[in-house]
């Protein structure tokens, strides 16, 4: 037996310890509910009233997806290997971490939050299990948590932000929110369903270009202020399907009926 | 159960480590596309005529693809003549060679009859044209494999990029033009190019 073999019966062989499992996974029930966006369907005729956005019931997992799920997909899932994966659907950074296709180069991350993956096999992941990506309007809504500790999570948020590059940490290894949510910020960057949404900042609806618009709507921004949620909707904006990062993770969502 | 899913997990070094097995099962292997291609996505489409389509059939030739919505008024529209422009600025014996394909984001509304009155009342109903719609999920892989980017509002339409994107023989991206005030005639010589 090589070294590679061995690798691998040591790493399949941790992914079925019961023991070593983290306690925190599934999926948690999120109850429908409003919340104000960053960025607001306007069309001019809107009052206050009707700046939010309502978000219906449903299922998001409890923490970001983790090495050790990703691993036990992939070896479902061959066409996710990181040695056969189609460059249209990931980048060449792809599971850079992973020392093989069904190997992690630091075992101490099996229980860390799986990055380095791209929209369309974070999707597949969710799709594999009959789930999805949580929409972003979803995702905020889950951190929104109806307004509690909002100043608090704005201040927690821009002070990760702050930090490049953290190696994030095991997942649920901060605290819940009040829907019971970990790690929503203070780990990685998440991909959402919809990340390409077509959002417009107020300085291009305001530089003439009303040529960009079908259907009328338009764009704005609710709490200039906002500064972590404008972070994270320019991040959304400069991805595409197939970039993957190492601080850029995801976890799933589900309808609930 | 947990002694079950660890025995599995310990055979499945050796199912890996057999994958040629595994391949001589399939009586007809999947077609192989480059890597980079978009013919590596695999959905099923319904065209104007309620035929299925998938992208790989664009094989072969240049094409010319972009996603709107038939009840667009504004933007749309000049989409789908910025392409027919296209079309007729090239010879006729090179446009013969180009695939154009108009993709609805409108999963909801467009069905094949709409279309086919769309591509009827803007002159698209040529055998070089399709038009053709698919699921929300379909249209958002599609969408996020181009760089479209888009959102249903609240009315049911959508804000959205526009986009024109141009494929080679093997369904790789090779020129996008994502404002209408940039000239064809570019996207022209990359139709050209890829001809010669």
């Amino acid at each position: 037996m090589n070294d590679q073999s061995f690798q691998w019966l040591l790493i399949l062989f941790m992914a079925a310890s019961p023991a070593l499992a983290a306690p925190v996974d599934g999926l948690v029930l999120i109850q429908n509910g409003s919340y104000r966006p960053l960025y607001l369907e306007n069309g001019g005729a809107d009052n206050l009233k009707d700046q939010s956005t309502y978000v219906e019931t449903f299922w998001l997992d409890r923490v970001p997806v983790t090495n050790r799920q990703y691993l036990e997909f992939v070896a479902k899932s061959p066409e996710w290997k990181k040695s056969s994966v189609k460059r249209a659907f990931a980048d060449s950074s792809y599971l850079q971490h992973w020392s093989g296709d069904l190997a992690i180069q630091n075992l101490g991350e099996l229980d860390s939050p799986a990055v380095n993956v791209s929209w369309f096999s974070a999707s597949a992941y969710c799709e594999s299990l009959g789930e999805r990506l949580p929409t972003t309007d979803e995702w905020e809504y889950a951190l929104a948590d109806n307004g509690r500790d909002n100043e608090e999570v704005q201040k927690r948020t821009l002070d990760w932000y702050a930090v490049p590059n953290a190696t994030p940490p095991h997942v649920g290894s901060g605290s819940a929110n009040g829907f019971g949510i970990f790690d929503l910020v203070g780990s990685v960057w998440e991909w959402t369903l919809d990340f390409n949404s077509f959002m417009v900042s107020s300085d291009i609806r305001d530089s003439g270009q009303k040529s960009l618009f079908c259907g009328g709507g338009s764009l704005d921004t609710s709490n200039p202020k906002d500064y972590a949620a404008f972070m994270r909707y320019s991040y959304r904006a400069s991805l595409q399907g197939s970039f993957t990062g190492k601080n850029l993770g995801f976890r799933c969502a589900k309808d609930f009926k | 159960m947990k002694n079950i899913s660890a025995i599995k997990w310990l055979l499945l070094p050796l199912v890996f480590s057999m994958p040629a097995f595994a391949h001589n099962h399939q009586a007809e292997p999947a077609a192989e596309h480059q890597s980079d291609s978009l013919f590596n996505i695999t959905d099923t489409w319904t065209t104007s005529n309620e035929k299925p389509f998938h992208m790989a059939e664009l094989k072969g030739g240049p094409a010319v693809i972009a996603m709107i919505y038939t009840s667009c008024k504004d933007i749309c529209p000049l989409i789908v003549e910025d392409m027919k422009k296209i079309e007729r600025l090239l010879p006729p014996e090179q446009a013969e060679k180009v695939h154009f394909a108009v993709f609805s984001f409108d999963s909801d509304r467009d069905n094949p009859k709409i279309l086919k009155e769309y591509a009827r009342a803007h002159g698209i109903d040529s055998s070089r044209w399709t038009i053709a719609r698919n699921s929300p999920d379909a249209v958002r892989r599609l969408a996020v494999a181009i760089g479209m980017k888009y959102k249903k509002n609240k009315t049911g339409d959508f804000v959205h990029s526009e986009l024109i994107t141009i494929l080679d023989e093997d369904g790789v991206i090779k020129y996008q033009q994502s404002d209408s005030r940039l000239s064809e005639d570019d996207a022209v010589l990359a139709i050209k190019h890829m001809l010669h």
